[in-house]
C-alpha cells in the first residue's frame, strides 16, 4: 500500500527518487539505486527504537547513507504524502547520518486529534508548489504520516529512496506488543541451471509470508529476466510460506559474480494504519564462469 | 525541405525519434477507444477462462517504426507460458485460479530509444 501511494503522488525532481523502481522492466543494477528502505520493527513510535536500513546497490558500493524525515510537527498532526516536502529544508529533520541506525521519534502524545486544516506551502516564491494537508482521509487520529528519505552516497553521485512512515503519537509503553521483527521472517533464494556466459538459470524464492499486491521485485547486475522484474506468488504453502520463480538469461559477455536481488514488501504492514510495510530482501551471487 | 517532406510521407512515424508499439488485437478482437483509452470490448470477451483448461492467447501488435516488439507479462500467474519474442502463448489455468486483469508490457527494440507501453488485459470467467 505504501509503495503504491508513493508511486501515485511523486512530484519530486527526477533525481530524488528512482522512479523506474516501479517499472517492471527496469531491473538492472547499472546505476546507483536505493532498492528498498526498511524499518525493523516495522513501527515508528516514541519509546520503541526501530532500526533504519536501506538496500543501496549499483555498479560500485556506496560510501555511506543517511536518512531524514520531512514535515513532522510536534504541535499538530500532519499528513505529508509527498517527498516534495524535502525541497523546504526548514521542514527536514535528520534521522541518521549513517545507516543502519536506530531511531525513535519524538513524543507526540500531546497532539490534538481533532480535524484541522493547516497547509504547508512550498518555497517556490508565491504559489505553493506542494502541500501537506492535515487529517487526510484514511488515517486515524493518533498518527502523523511523513516521508522518510534515504540518501546513498555513491562515487558517481547520490541515489535516493523513500518510505511513507506513520508516526504514532502515543508513546510505546511496557504493556504494548512489539510488532514482529522483519529480520526474523524466513526467506531463501536458490538457483539451478547453467551459470555461465550465455547460460540460463532458474531462480526460486521462498518467503515466510505474502508480498503486497505489487508482488516480488527482482534486480540483477545484467541479463534478461524472462518473468520481468515483478513476479507473483506462484505457490502458497500450507506452512504460510509463499514461493515465486524467475528465469535469468545471462549475457554472453558476462563472467564473474552476478548479483540477483529479491525485494519483498509484506502485506502485514499495509493492513494496519500504524505499521510500516515490512520490507525485506535477499541477495544471491551467481558465480558466472566459463565452462 | 527534404526532411519535412520525409516526415509528411511517413505520417505519424518520426524518423528522428521513436514511436511506441501498440496492441492491435487479442485473439482477433480489436481494441476500441473508450473515454480516451484503448480497451478490449467487454462484450467480445476474447479471453475466457475455464479452470483446468488451456487458454490460448494470440496478440496482434504494430510498431510505427517497424521495430521488433517484445512482449512481457509482469506478475503472470502460475502456468503462464509466453515467450518475449512470441505473439502467441497459453495459460494452463489452475483449478483454483483467481480471475483478474493481466498486465501486458510491449517494448520495441529500437537501438537508441526503445519505447514501452502497458495495458491491462481483462480475463473473463466462463
Amino acid at each position: 500500500m505504501l509503495p503504491l501511494l508513493l508511486a501515485g503522488c511523486l512530484q519530486a525532481p527526477d533525481d530524488w527518487l528512482d522512479q523506474d523502481l516501479w517499472t517492471p522492466l527496469d531491473y538492472t543494477l547499472d546505476r546507483p539505486r536505493v532498492l528498498a528502505v526498511r524499518l525493523d520493527p516495522p513501527a515508528v513510535v516514541h519509546g520503541l527504537p526501530t532500526t533504519v536500513e536501506a538496500l543501496a546497490l549499483g555498479p560500485s558500493a556506496p560510501r555511506g547513507a543517511s536518512a531524514a524525515i520531512c514535515g513532522l510537527r510536534t504541535d499538530v498532526r500532519v499528513t505529508v504524502a509527498t517527498v516534495d516536502c524535502f525541497s523546504n529544508t526548514a521542514l527536514v529533520a535528520p534521522v541518521a547520518d549513517a545507516l543502519p541506525a536506530t531511531w525513535s521519534p519524538p513524543d507526540l502524545s500531546g497532539l490534538a486529534t481533532e480535524r484541522t486544516a493547516t497547509v504547508f506551502a512550498g518555497d517556490s516564491g508565491g504559489a505553493p508548489n506542494w502541500w501537506a494537508a492535515l487529517d487526510a482521509s484514511g488515517y486515524p487520529p493518533g498518527v502523523s504520516l511523513v516521508p522518510l528519505m534515504v540518501t546513498a552516497d555513491f562515487p558517481s553521485g547520490p541515489a535516493y529512496g523513500s518510505l511513507l512512515v506513520p508516526v504514532v503519537h502515543a508513546p510505546f509503553t511496557a504493556g504494548d506488543a512489539v510488532p514482529p521483527s522483519v529480520a526474523d521472517r524466513g526467506r531463501t533464494l536458490t538457483w539451478e541451471g547453467e551459470a555461465r556466459p550465455g547460460g540460463t538459470v532458474t531462480l526460486q524464492f521462498a518467503y515466510q509470508g505474502r508480498p503486497h499486491a505489487g508482488g516480488f521485485h527482482w534486480y540483477v547486475d545484467a541479463g534478461t529476466l524472462l518473468r520481468t522484474g515483478r513476479t507473483a506468488v506462484l505457490t502458497e504453502r500450507d506452512d504460510g510460506w509463499t514461493e515465486t520463480e524467475n528465469v535469468l538469461e545471462i549475457p554472453d559477455s558476462w563472467s564473474g559474480p552476478l548479483r540477483v536481488v529479491v525485494v519483498v514488501v509484506g502485506v502485514e504492514g499495509a493492513t494496519s494504519d500504524t505499521l510500516v510495510g515490512d520490507t525485506t530482501w535477499e541477495i544471491l551471487t551467481l558465480p558466472v564462469a566459463e565452462p | 525541405m527534404r526532411v519535412a517532406v520525409a516526415v509528411l510521407a511517413l505520417g505519424c512515424a518520426d524518423p528522428f525519434l521513436n514511436d511506441p508499439p501498440r496492441l492491435v488485437s487479442v485473439n482477433g478482437v480489436e481494441l476500441v477507444r473508450r473515454r480516451g483509452e484503448l480497451r478490449l470490448p467487454a462484450r467480445a470477451a476474447p479471453l475466457r477462462v475455464t479452470p483446468g483448461e488451456r487458454l490460448w492467447v494470440t496478440l496482434e501488435l504494430a510498431d510505427p517504426d517497424g521495430d521488433p516488439v517484445d512482449v512481457w507479462w509482469p506478475r503472470a500467474p502460475v502456468g503462464w507460458v509466453f515467450e518475449p519474442d512470441a505473439i502467441e502463448g497459453y495459460w494452463d489455468v489452475p483449478s483454483d485460479a483467481a480471475v483478474g486483469p493481466l498486465e501486458l508490457i510491449l517494448r520495441d527494440q529500437h537501438p537508441e530509444n526503445p519505447r514501452t507501453v502497458g495495458y491491462d488485459v481483462p480475463l473473463w470467467a466462463d
